[in-house]
């Protein structure tokens, strides 16, 4: 059964990327555009890694590991941020919040797709 | 050490009479500008999906067909990188309009910039802000936590 990842940014754009790479491998995507509505997606669907933005409206990247963390059912699922935001003092705060990685775009379909396996095998 | 100058209310409120009119003018100028190029990249998205999947369906393309397509994928996401150096910007003019209210507590340039450099998330606003050139190495990196 393909394994689903949930991809959370505000760009329609970013996220037809990400799809795009994603999908090839036979991942399915879901896709929410902020933090707020991803959370909501959190509902006992089976959702097996999220590929999260930071700097997005509603609730940004930060605050949305440090819920999904708090909802039982998604408290290990690994969290990579894809995010624009080059920071040590963001990165130190996704780290705190419970992500498992980091990575910057533009990202290359093909690092973002060894990054996703490397944690949903 | 001289005096600060003082500054002259009439050209003051000018000033402000010109901000209160432009500010929005280059606000929507913008605003028409993101959003067209963020039509036009998920038109090409869609349209790049379409010919890919018709790739695939004669088998996975040789190693430089499929690094290509990763390029272009690549390559469309700086809209994405314009989009937010744009919003910085957008937000210091409705700053700068703000500020325009009330000349008299201007901060000075200096202070000006420091505040929005502080508003910067990546490395490329930072080379812009200091007119450096682009540095694209580092890209795609990933820190494993």
């Amino acid at each position: 059964m393909a394994k689903t990842i949930l991809v959370i940014d505000d760009s329609a754009s970013l996220r037809q990327v990400v799809r795009l790479a994603l999908e090839g491998a036979g991942y399915t995507v879901l896709e929410a555009g902020d933090g707020e509505a991803a959370l909501k997606l959190l509902d006992g669907r089976p959702i097996n890694m999220a590929v999260c933005d930071v700097n997005m409206p509603k609730l940004d990247g930060i605050g949305f590991v440090k819920a999904a963390k708090q909802v039982q059912a998604y408290r290990f699922m690994p969290i990579l941020m894809l995010t624009t935001e080059s920071s040590d003092a963001k990165k130190e705060a996704g780290k705190a919040a419970g992500a498992k990685a980091w990575m910057l775009k533009p990202f290359s379909p093909q690092s973002l797709l060894a990054a996703v396996q490397k944690f949903c095998p | 050490m001289p005096a600060e100058p003082t500054p002259d209310p009439t050209r003051a409120d000018a000033l402000q009479s010109l901000l209160h009119e432009v500010a929005p003018v280059w606000n929507r100028q913008i605003d028409w500008a993101q959003s067209h190029s963020a039509e036009a990249v998920s038109a090409v998205l869609h349209q790049f999906s379409l010919i890919r999947d018709e790739l695939l369906r004669f088998g996975l393309p040789a190693a430089p067909a499929r690094a290509a397509l990763d390029q272009v994928l690549q390559e469309l996401q700086y809209q994405d990188r314009v989009t937010q150096m744009l919003k910085t910007v957008q937000d210091d003019i409705a700053r700068l309009a703000d500020a325009a209210q009330d000349p008299a507590s201007l901060p000075n340039s200096a202070q000006w910039l420091q505040r929005l450099e502080a508003a910067y998330v990546m490395h490329d606003q930072h080379s812009a802000h200091r007119g450096q050139s682009q540095d694209r190495n580092g890209l795609d990196d990933l820190t494993e936590f």
